[in-house]
């Protein structure tokens, strides 16, 4: 790994040195530290210390990467164009049980090759590579020592949404309402909504489906690769978008109704209406779960071996209401996790089946209520709100 | 489509967590999900309802991928979308504005 990171550094130098570091962070730092030095008297140890405490520094190195990117950009942005996809970010890090720091990166790399073609439906095929992960120089200094690279391919289908406008008159028309809307302060005024309604005559929403398959193929490990495991699964989605609030599928989500009901009550809508663009988004999962680090589960079946696993989630999130500047959304979700073929002692422990169910009331100034029932399971625990109660953050 | 209730002005600071698809309590797949959907339905309008075309170099892939990076990240602002979609669309007489 140290050779990798050597390596990595000296094609930066290199690339940086090659008479076109100008006039930037790292020229400033090397003269501010040569006019701090000159002309006083300073021991070895003293010297030692202050070079110590500049390469110690994570954002020197920060400023070592910017300049290499924009460098690489500017030289030759096809060559190097891969690094936009790479985000790479110098920090500090820090072992729980030691006061010591130590220097490090984290990175996030994500590239997509994406086909769409369209006849009946317009289907998408993304086919991707994404990693992320923290390396420390120092390895036991890693607080977080897990790196994941992941491959997945996705072949989504989408239906429906909007009516195809070929008049230019209409596109005019609609470019003129929107410049009018643009300059309006109160969007519920009668002004708004009537211009709101004449662009919706225009613009003729429809309903929209959603529906995709998406195998997966996870490597997760420890920074040096001493550690690994490979995590496969397959994620199918559905989804449906009822965007004309007349429309029999916006109709369909009941789920909508006391919060329709709400938006009456309070003026935010003048009459009672269901919103389609609503309705609760879907998830089935089969996953392959490797255990590591669940020590309850290893102390029940004496080992860390995988299992398949069948997960259900649904989602939902709703508007509720415009109180001054204030916007108040209703947010719930759902997940179901099923051992298939579990274990007696498994089962018996009342691990086989969890269930988790959260919801919240949020708005967009930070004030948040929420209530969670069930419990997430091990590896998915990273994601749970809150406990069994009620919470109230202010 | 029942994402925003604010005026021109105040729409270009609001967060991508403040948009009615963004939902925090879901699992990322399910938001990268419904950004997805989203996406799609974002091209459907600018293509098929406004008459919008793709500038050069860019095409549905690209654009949906784009979109969906933004509509992903809770930290995003819609003025971020906009510019997004500013480079990857040419709306109709938009060389004349």
């Amino acid at each position: 790994m140290k050779k990798i990171i050597v390596f990595i550094f000296a094609c930066i130098i290199n690339f940086c040195a090659q008479g076109q570091l100008k006039n930037n962070d790292m020229t400033g730092l090397v003269k501010s530290l040569a006019n701090g030095i000159h002309g006083k008297k300073f021991s070895g140890e003293e010297i030692k210390k202050i070079v110590n405490g500049i390469i110690t520094d994570p954002e020197l190195y920060n400023d070592f990467w910017k300049n290499f990117l924009d460098l690489a950009f500017v030289k030759d942005s096809k060559k190097f164009n891969f690094l936009r996809d790479l985000n790479i970010k110098f920090k500090p890090f820090q072992a729980e049980d030691t006061s010591v720091t130590g220097l490090g990166f984290s990175y996030d790399f994500k590239f997509d090759f994406a086909k769409y073609t369209e006849n009946k439906s317009r289907i998408s095929q993304d086919l991707g590579f994404t990693a992320n992960g923290n390396v420390a120089f120092k390895k036991k200094l890693n607080p977080n020592d897990f790196l994941e690279s992941k491959f997945h391919y996705t072949l989504s289908f989408f239906k429906g949404g909007v009516i195809e406008n070929t008049d230019t008159a209409v596109f005019i028309l609609l470019n003129d309402l929107e410049d009018k809307l643009a300059s309006l302060k109160d969007m519920q005024s009668p002004e708004a909504m009537a211009l709101r309604e004449e662009f919706g005559r225009h613009l003729v929403l429809t309903d929209q489906y959603y529906y995709s398959v998406a195998p997966k193929f996870a490597l997760e490990s420890n920074q040096d690769f001493t550690k690994k495991q490979f995590t496969p699964g397959v994620i199918i989605g559905f989804g449906a978008k009822g965007w004309n609030t007349k429309s029999t599928l916006s109709k369909l989500n009941v789920l909508d109704y006391p919060f329709a009901l709400l938006r009456l009550l309070t003026g935010t809508d003048r009459k009672f209406t269901p919103y389609g663009s609503t309705l609760p988004a879907i998830q089935l999962a089969f996953d392959y779960v490797i255990p590591t680090g669940d020590a309850v589960r290893k102390q029940l079946v004496n080992n860390s071996d995988p299992f398949p696993r069948f997960k259900f989630e649904a989602g939902f999130r709703t508007f509720i209401s415009r109180i001054r500047k204030e916007n108040i959304f209703f947010n719930a979700d759902f997940r179901y996790y099923n051992e298939l073929n579990a274990k007696d002692v498994i089962k018996n422990a009342d691990l086989a089946t969890q269930t988790y169910f959260v919801m919240a009331l949020q708005s967009t100034t930070g004030m948040y209520v929420s209530y969670a029932n069930g419990k997430l399971p091990f590896d998915a625990r990273k994601d749970e709100v809150y406990s069994i109660g009620f919470n109230y953050k202010f | 489509m029942n994402q925003l209730v604010t005026n021109f002005e105040e729409s270009g600071d609001l967060r991508m967590s403040d948009l009615t698809f963004f939902n925090n309590l879901s699992s990322a797949d399910l938001r990268q999900q419904e950004a997805s959907v989203i996406a799609d339905q974002l091209d459907n309008i600018f293509r098929l309802g406004r008459g919008a075309k793709f500038e050069e170099g860019v095409d549905r892939a690209g654009a949906m991928d784009s979109m969906i990076q933004v509509l992903t990240d809770e930290d995003k602002l819609v003025k971020d979308l906009a510019e997004i979609v500013d480079g990857a669309y040419r709306f109709f007489r938009e060389t004349e504005n």
